[in-house]
């Protein structure tokens, strides 16, 4: 009788880990610059508190809240944390920043605060079309997956034009989708977001010449949602380069109906371990 | 005839000399001798030979479809590699191709370009 109700227990135990294992919390960290943080001109010379800069990581709170999934935004900074209702203030956001800046320290970011999805909108800083500065972000996120065997899905945006049109901003997101079209063919896990063409802002949808008004955030925010709702098998996507260098990845598809990834590779001299 | 009943009646009068422990042993010992003989019978085999050659080349894989020793890779040829297995190359390029179903233990490669050995973890 005693042997049964421990078995019984320990049955209900698992049920209960495997539940608890199952709800964990999707990690997202909003990855970027002011326009992440929140940060306007009129900031220069009459600062906002940082507990009511909340850019559009309010608007995605309240929408995935919404959607009915579990949730944690992290990061080292904190802002928006007087907003009501309130939601949760943790982000990436640092003003000023450019893609040079952000793929420097993105890996120490992960390291610090783990997350399951990056949603990166970075480039107005760059005033340039190179995406050498996003290519090497991408890179630094492919080092963190391959050093703590930890999948990382990448929803990356073309960010909006600035108020007025800016040329070198339209070449930069054409450059930007290229490089990512590229790496998706090789099996990088990255969910394009064209925030340029697709997210509908008007010269209306601006604060300044650069940063977006409520309506402009609340725009944006609208975009991130179906790619984080998106139910791919992120786990496929680390698997090949667990075992080479992206750079030796030729193509890779994943399918996820038969839940498997085929990529070609080349060989590197130091050999491919399994 | 003669001869053979000479030869009972020595086994028999041996027998009687020994105690049951040694009797025992002596059994033993003669399956011994026989098990070997058997194994070495099946093991006379010439190494080398042929037909050997063609079961290495033709049969990569065992039929648990894992491989028994390190390989030498064939075009085209699928191969599965468990966790620790290694392929190096063994000219300037080689191309293989790889599938892993997600949460499994093994993958599948096959070699698309160049030439590989798949070293099998000991």
């Amino acid at each position: 009788m005693i042997t049964k109700i421990f078995s019984s227990t320990k049955i209900l135990l698992l049920i209960l880990f495997l539940n608890v294992a199952h709800s964990a919390p999707l990690r997202i960290m909003p990855l970027g610059d002011s326009i992440t943080y929140d940060w306007v001109f009129d900031d220069i010379s009459n600062p906002r508190p940082i507990g009511v800069r909340k850019a559009y990581r309010s608007y995605l709170y309240y929408a995935l809240t919404n959607a009915g999934i579990s949730f944690d935004f992290v990061g080292s900074v904190t802002s928006g944390q007087d907003i009501q209702p309130s939601f949760d203030p943790n982000n990436e956001g640092h003003t000023g920043w450019t893609s040079y800046e952000v793929a420097a320290d993105v890996y120490n970011f992960l390291v610090a605060n783990p997350a399951d999805i990056l949603l990166v909108y970075l480039g107005a800083n760059d005033l340039s079309d190179n995406v050498n500065g996003m290519a090497s972000l991408l890179d630094q996120v492919d080092a963190f997956e391959r050093d703590y065997n930890m999948p990382v899905r990448v929803v990356l945006a073309l960010i909006a034009d600035f108020r007025e049109h800016f040329p070198a901003l339209e070449a930069f997101d054409s450059n930007l989708n290229i490089l990512a079209l590229d790496r998706i063919n090789k099996g990088d896990n990255i969910i394009i977001v064209d925030m340029y063409t697709e997210a509908g802002l008007t010269q209306a949808d601006y604060y300044d010449k650069i940063h977006p008004n409520e309506i402009g955030y609340q725009k944006i925010a609208n975009m991130w949602v179906n790619p984080i709702l998106s139910n791919r098998t992120d786990s496929l996507y680390l698997y090949p380069i667990k075992l080479v260098s992206r750079t030796n990845i030729q193509e890779a598809n994943i399918n996820e109906i038969e839940n498997s990834v085929t990529f070609t590779t080349t060989v590197p001299n130091n050999g491919i371990i399994f | 005839m003669l001869h053979l009943q000479q030869l009972f009646q020595i086994m028999v009068l041996y027998f009687k000399m020994l105690n049951m422990k040694e009797i025992i042993i002596l059994t033993f010992t003669g399956f011994l001798l026989l098990g070997c003989g058997k194994s070495s019978h099946s093991n006379s085999t010439p190494i080398g030979t042929e037909e050997d050659d063609i079961q290495e080349v033709e049969k990569p894989e065992q039929d648990n479809g894992s491989l028994s020793k390190d390989t030498v890779m064939i075009i085209n040829t699928p191969y599965t590699v468990s966790s620790g297995d290694q392929i190096l190359k063994s000219s300037d390029k080689a191309v293989v191709k790889i599938t892993h179903i997600d949460g499994q233990n093994q993958s599948n490669v096959v070699l698309i370009e160049g030439s590989a050995t798949i070293i099998i973890k000991k």
